[in-house]
Parts: C-alpha cells; structure tokens; sequence
C-alpha cells in the first residue's frame, strides 16, 4: 500500500453494531424460522414428484426452539443445508449476484441467519446434515473480530457425498444452531418467561400461513397453534375482495380481502402478507388507509371499526420485488407496488366503513328508542366465522340492507352554568333537571321572540 | 348552514349559463371516444338541475345522477327533478360517489358552491383514481378571496395572512404548494394556487396508479378547461379529459383546441358579461362575428359602447343567454 492509499475497510465492530441495530430479538428469531421455511420449501422442490409452483404442504416438517438464559438453540427437519451453500452463500453478508434462488421465499437480503446470530450472542454452533453432505461450523465471534483482514470461516467437520454414495437418510436432514455466550441485554429477556409467551403469539401471527400449511413450530416445548385469519360469512353478506398480477418488473401477485369479524379491537385493522409471512397487522395507522382523504376517505381507527379485517397478500417468486423493509416487519411505503394497490386496498376498506358506520347509526338509535331492534346486529349474530378463502365475495363489501334512519335535524347545545345559578332556575321553572332548564329556557325565549 | 340555493337563483347568473354551453360544446367531442349520449353524468343539481337540463336536452345523456346533500327535503328535489332518468343520491359527496359505479366513461361536475376544502380534494381522487380512458373531470370552486374565511377590520396584509392560514388548515400543510404565501391569496392569484393544489393531486394519483402499468395503458389527465367569471362571487372552473396512453389518437381526433374557451395550461379563459339590454344585443349580434376588433359598421348606432363592451360580447355572443327584460 503506497502512501496515497486512504483506508476506507469497515470495521468488523462497526459491521456488527450497524448489522444488529435495525432488527429487534423477536425479528431476529422470525428471520431463523424463516430460514427454516425456505429451507422447507427447497426440500419439496427437491423432492419434486411435485408439480405445483407453490408448496402448500408442509406436514412433517417441523422447527424446535429452545431458549434459556444459557443458550438459544434451533433444530428443524427441513432438509438441511447443502455445503457447497454454505462454502458460497449461506455465510456472505449480503446476496451475491449468482446465488440460486428459491421462488417464493422469505430469505432474500441475504442477512437473516448472520445478523440473528450476532444479535444473540457471540459463540455459534452450526450443525447441518442435507442429501449429499454434512458440516459443522464453529464460529467465536469475540475472535473472528480480531483479525480485520480476513471475513472468512471454516467448517470444522465437513463430509460431503461422492458420486454413487448413497443419500444421507431422510430421517439425519436437518440444521442445528445453538447460540452461546448470550449478549446480556438478551440473556435477560431470554430468563424471563413474558417474553416467551410474547414470542409464541407473535411467532404464531406472523408464520400463521406457514403453521396451516402444516409446519410444526415449537417453542421452549410449547407447540405453536393454528390461527386461521376469519371472516363473517352468511346469505345476506359479501366480503370486499380484489385481485391483481402485475407484470411490469417481474410477475407480483396482489389479493385483498376486507371484511368483518368478531368484536375485538386488538384484532381489528389490516394484516400484510409477503409471500405467506405477515409482516405488519394488526395496522390501524395511516399507513394502511386510517385517516386518509384520498383517494377515498376513511376515517381514524376506531373502537366503532374493531370488527373490521383487512388481509392483503403480496406473492412473487422473486422476493426482492416485494414491499418489505429488510426486517420484515413493515411495509415498505414508497414502493410503487404498495402505492398502487394503497388505492385499490382503500377503496375496499370505505365499503365496509360504510356498514360499520350503519351498525353504529343503528346502535345510537336503538339506545335512544328511535328503533325498536336491531337488524344489522342481528344479521352479524346469525352469521359464522369461516376462513377467509371460503368467504362469500363481492368487488365491495355488501351488508343486509335497511331502512334509512332519518337524521336528525337537531343539534346539541351544551354550556356550563354555575349550580347555584342553574337550581334558582329549576325552582323558577318548576323543573327537575338541568336539562330541562336548558330546553325551557330556550324554548322561552324562541317563542318570545319569533312567535309572539 | 344555508345552502347555496337558498342566497342565489341560479337561473339568472348570465356567466354560468355561458360556462355551461360551452362546456356542452365540450363534452360533444367526446362522441370521438364513445356516442357522448352513452356517458353516464354525475352532477350536483340542486332545485334547479340546470346542468342536467343542458346535458340531457343538448347531448342526450340518459344515464345520470345527481348528488344532494340536503336529504330533509327529498320531496323538493323529487319534485323539481326534470326528467325520470336521473337518479337523485343523497349525502354528501365523500359518501356516495365511491359507491357509484366509476368504471365507465363518465362527465362528472363537481358544481361546488363554496372555497376549496378537503372534502372536495377527496372526492377528485375518488373519480380520478377510478374512472377509466374518456372520462371528463370538471369542479367549480367559489374563488372569492374574502369568501375564505371573513375579512376582519384590520389591515389588507393581515387579511391575506389569515386567508392563507384557514386554506393551509384546509387542505393540510402537505397539499400546499411550498411556493405559496398569504401574497398569493388575492383575487388574481387565488385560482392559480387552486389549480396547482388538485393538479398536483391529480398527478401524484396517477403517478401511483401508472407506475405498476404497461406503458400503453398508462392514464393521462389533460386539463381543457380553465374559467373565471363574477356573477356575484368570482367562481373558478378547472377540469380535462382522463385517458389511457392507447388512446391518445382518440383525444386528438377530438379536436378540442377547435373550440376557443379550451385552456390547457395555467392562463384562464374569463368569461365577461357585458351588462347591455336586449335591444343593444340585437343591434351587436348584425355585426357579429366581429371581422376586425376596431371596425364599426354603418349599420350599427352603438357608438355609447365602448369597444372593450363590444369585444368582451364577440367573445360569448353564441353563448349569450336569452333572457327576457320586462317593463312592469
């Protein structure tokens, strides 16, 4: 290096803190599971007496979890890794241009297992066994970072089939990765049982297509359970629904649903899938049309909306065209895909506003004895909850028709009034409240001055 | 909140009358695209339903809808209505006019009676995202400055500064042009700043809309109209022609630039009135069209009208409206 040379290399330290900054721990575990999913999917291709594009069968497989304040460990059965994956790609830090990859998967900033690691601990066992070969990694992050010149590893233990060697047996494929020297702040939350019983539930929204495919995801023995994403459904309702490819820069698949469900609002709002993995929902912010004037408007989230459902699948065999930020748990808002279909997405969620906004003119009705019952209440009760897919469908959303309730041509006058001011009143106006003072004196005084 | 129709009789603003014909003469063209009767017409008619008379009478629209906001008193609005073929909705724009069928060639005229609010921004973007290729777009705003917000008895300044603070409460900090200021909430300017406020939202829309599309397919908006006329309140009519990138032949053929009040750009086309009776509009209409701007024919006896009243008459002599003046 002559002396013109200006040194300009990142620091492994500083690549560390910036790679781990952007990613919370529950993400960080999600992108491990998702690993696991691509894996899966790899497998069935593999196995491919298979000739639909898209697997929807994952039974059989499964992911085992286990966390404690020692160590984190994550075993699957999902075919393992391939070696020469591993020699090339599996451990870049980023996606070389050349790598093969997996239509429809989740894995696609090349960044999720390396960065999940870091964010946990700092010494890493890599185990994996696939149909022609099987590896052991070992890697000490504390001594990787002192040599600055060479980002490379090792297997420790390689084993890699010749030709005409048998397979490795189906029941050996899998990957094993077991984190230790656990970074403090998480060897904290990983002692504390909350955070587990968080992880299951967020780990059981966002995977939720994956687990109804059949993949078995178990956590600290806890097996996940199976969500599935409901609507109401009967003769008299249709749920919202739109559906698009586009084929401009490579083929996306778009679909929303919008409908209604049971009444609770922490599970009101929209949920975003990308490629079968939820990356934002429950949302009630603008982000997914709350409060927007155009192109339609809707109004703020409401506890009057908590039966609204919004589902939107994005699907693409290459991943990279899809709407979500590297830690997939967003979406990515100035993407021209999203900011299309936000269009299409917002008219779909004014028709249902529409029925809500008639199910709550119905209810201040009937609380103030205008009506004597309640047909839209009604009509929800006798309909039942039935997975999205099975739903009846409309291009907007339709709801029993009903009699218009006349608006009223009143307004509300309301003031404060010092007490004693207003019981000399009551007494003057032989009246029992202040209500009434308020009306009796308006009245008065209109009729002194218009009709007398 | 007194509805406009209650202050005004709409029949005797002369200007509007004029804006209506011409926009007739408009949306004739658009039989290039499809036989302009087979459009559907969305308006706001009020008690008076002039624009649905014209449209209707001229064009043969059968297909329409009206929007009125004050559902007390359906049985007037019933009764005034002047043909069975419109449909009368009622409640307000936001409301219905997402839940109108907007995919097919449609006029719509959002006649508003009252300064720009972002109601009405929302209800562009509903029509714009929607509709398809030979679509029409018109809205008519009240573009009186002192109509914003009141004028208080301080200075001129202040005025502007507070016009300016009520539309940036309006519309929203990010709707407005950056370049804007309380300087620009006069008579003169006032409508520009419009303009660019639902061009600009008009833009963004379709930028969104087209950026997943094949080029051919892509939706274009072309302003044609761009009117400024007193007939009480200075009222501002922007408006063009939403169509797909494939059909750009078809606007053409259209030959819109044939009619002379067509503005595509930010120069308005204003529409004056000459107060002249009956009898002087007879006298003018022998020489009309006029040949030269300064000629003065033997025939006519007019020479107490200035050449500005003759010429602001030549501009809107078709279109004059023919309203009867009686002596009692």
């Amino acid at each position: 290096m002559s002396k013109k040379t200006i040194f300009a290399k990142p620091t492994k330290n500083l690549f560390i803190e910036m790679l781990i900054r952007d990613i919370s721990l529950n993400d960080s575990i999600s992108d491990l599971i998702d690993n696991c999913v691509d894996g899966a999917i790899r497998l069935q291709k593999e196995d491919s007496s298979k000739k639909k594009e898209k697997i929807e069968d994952f039974s059989g497989l499964h992911v085992s979890i286990n966390i404690n304040g020692d160590k984190f460990e994550i075993k699957d059965n999902c075919g393992g890794i391939a070696s020469d994956l591993a020699r090339k790609y599996a451990f870049r830090f980023g996606r070389p241009k050349d790598m093969p990859s997996i239509k429809y998967s989740l894995g696609q900033f090349g960044i999720g297992m390396k960065r999940a690691l870091f964010k946990m601990g700092a010494l890493f066992e890599i185990r994996s066994t696939w149909k022609r070969s099987k590896f052991k990694v070992t890697i000490d992050l504390r001594e990787w970072e002192k040599d600055e010149e060479n980002w490379n590893f090792s297997f420790d233990e390689l084993q890699e089939k010749k030709t005409g060697e048998a397979d490795f047996p189906k029941k050996m494929r899998g990957t094993e990765i077991i984190v230790k020297n656990l970074n403090p702040d998480v060897k904290n939350r990983f002692n504390q049982e909350k955070f587990i019983s968080q992880l299951i539930e967020e780990i059981e929204l966002e995977h939720l297509n994956n687990l109804n495919k059949g993949l078995r995801i178990k956590i600290n023995g806890n097996k996940l359970k199976t969500n599935k994403l409901m609507l109401l459904d009967s003769d008299v309702f249709k749920t919202a629904h739109w559906k698009r490819t586009y084929k401009k820069y490579g083929e996306i698949n778009t679909e929303i649903y919008a409908g209604i469900s049971r009444e609770l609002s922490e599970e009101g709002g929209w949920y975003i899938f990308c490629n079968e993995r939820l990356i934002l929902g429950p949302d009630k912010s603008i982000t997914t049309g709350w409060g927007i004037r155009t192109p339609v408007r809707i109004p703020k989230y409401h506890i009057q909306f908590s039966r609204f459902r919004g589902y939107i699948f994005f699907t693409a065999g290459d991943a990279s065209l899809l709407p979500w930020n590297t830690s997939k748990n967003n979406v990515d808002i100035d993407s021209p895909i999203y900011r299309s279909v936000q269009q299409e997405m917002a008219k779909l969620h004014r028709s249902v506003i529409d029925f809500l906004n008639k199910v709550h003119s119905e209810n201040v009705a009937y609380e103030n004895e205008k009506i004597s019952e309640r047909k839209l209440e009604k009509a929800m009760k006798s309909a039942t909850l039935k997975p999205y897919n099975e739903v009846a469908t409309s291009d907007s959303f339709v709801g029993p028709k009903v009699t218009e309730i006349k608006k009223s041509n009143e307004v509300f006058i309301r003031y404060k009034k010092p007490k004693n001011k207003v019981e000399k009143l009551q007494k003057l106006l032989e009246v029992s409240s202040a209500k009434e003072v308020g009306e009796k004196t308006f009245d008065t005084v209109y009729n002194m001055e218009f009709e007398g | 909140m007194i509805s406009s129709y209650e202050k005004i009789d709409y029949r005797v603003r002369p200007a509007k009358s004029i804006e209506r014909k011409m926009l007739c003469d408009a949306f004739r063209k658009l039989t290039c695209f499809k036989n302009v009767k087979q459009y559907q017409y969305i308006g706001m008619g009020s008690i008076y339903f002039s624009d649905f008379y014209i449209t209707h009478k001229m064009l043969g629209i059968k297909n329409m809808i009206s929007i009125e906001k004050d559902a007390h008193r359906k049985d007037r609005f019933e009764f005034n209505r002047p043909y069975q073929c419109i449909k009368i909705e009622y409640g307000l724009s936001n409301e219905i006019l997402p839940k109108i069928e907007l995919n097919k060639p449609t006029i719509l005229w959002l006649d508003y009676d009252r300064p720009l609010k972002i109601e009405m921004i929302t209800d562009i973007s509903t029509f714009v995202s929607s509709t398809v290729s030979g679509s029409v777009l018109v809205v008519t705003i009240d573009a009186q400055p002192n109509n914003i917000v009141e004028n208080t008895g301080e200075n001129y300044i202040d005025n502007l500064k507070r016009r300016f603070d009520e539309l940036l409460k309006r519309i929203g900090r990010s709707r407005m042009p950056p370049s804007v200021s309380y300087k620009d909430m006069t008579r003169d300017r006032l409508p520009k700043v419009y303009r660019r406020i639902i061009d600009n939202v008009i833009k963004e829309l379709l930028s969104d809309k087209n950026s997943m599309i094949e080029d051919k397919d892509k939706i274009n908006y072309k302003q044609l109209f761009n009117f400024i006329y007193s007939d009480g309140a200075q009222m501002f009519t922007l408006g063009g022609i939403i169509y797909a990138e494939r059909d750009k032949k078809i606007v053409k053929k259209c030959n819109f630039n044939s009619l002379e009040f067509i503005r595509t750009a930010e120069s308005s086309c204003k529409i004056v009135v000459p107060k002249i009776t009956y009898r002087e509009k007879n006298s003018l209409d022998k020489i009309m069209p006029l040949i030269t701007q300064s000629s003065k024919s033997n025939e006519e006896q007019l020479n107490f009208l200035s050449q500005k009243e003759r010429n602001e008459y030549s501009k809107i002599y078709r279109y004059f409206p023919s309203f009867v003046e009686a002596e009692l």
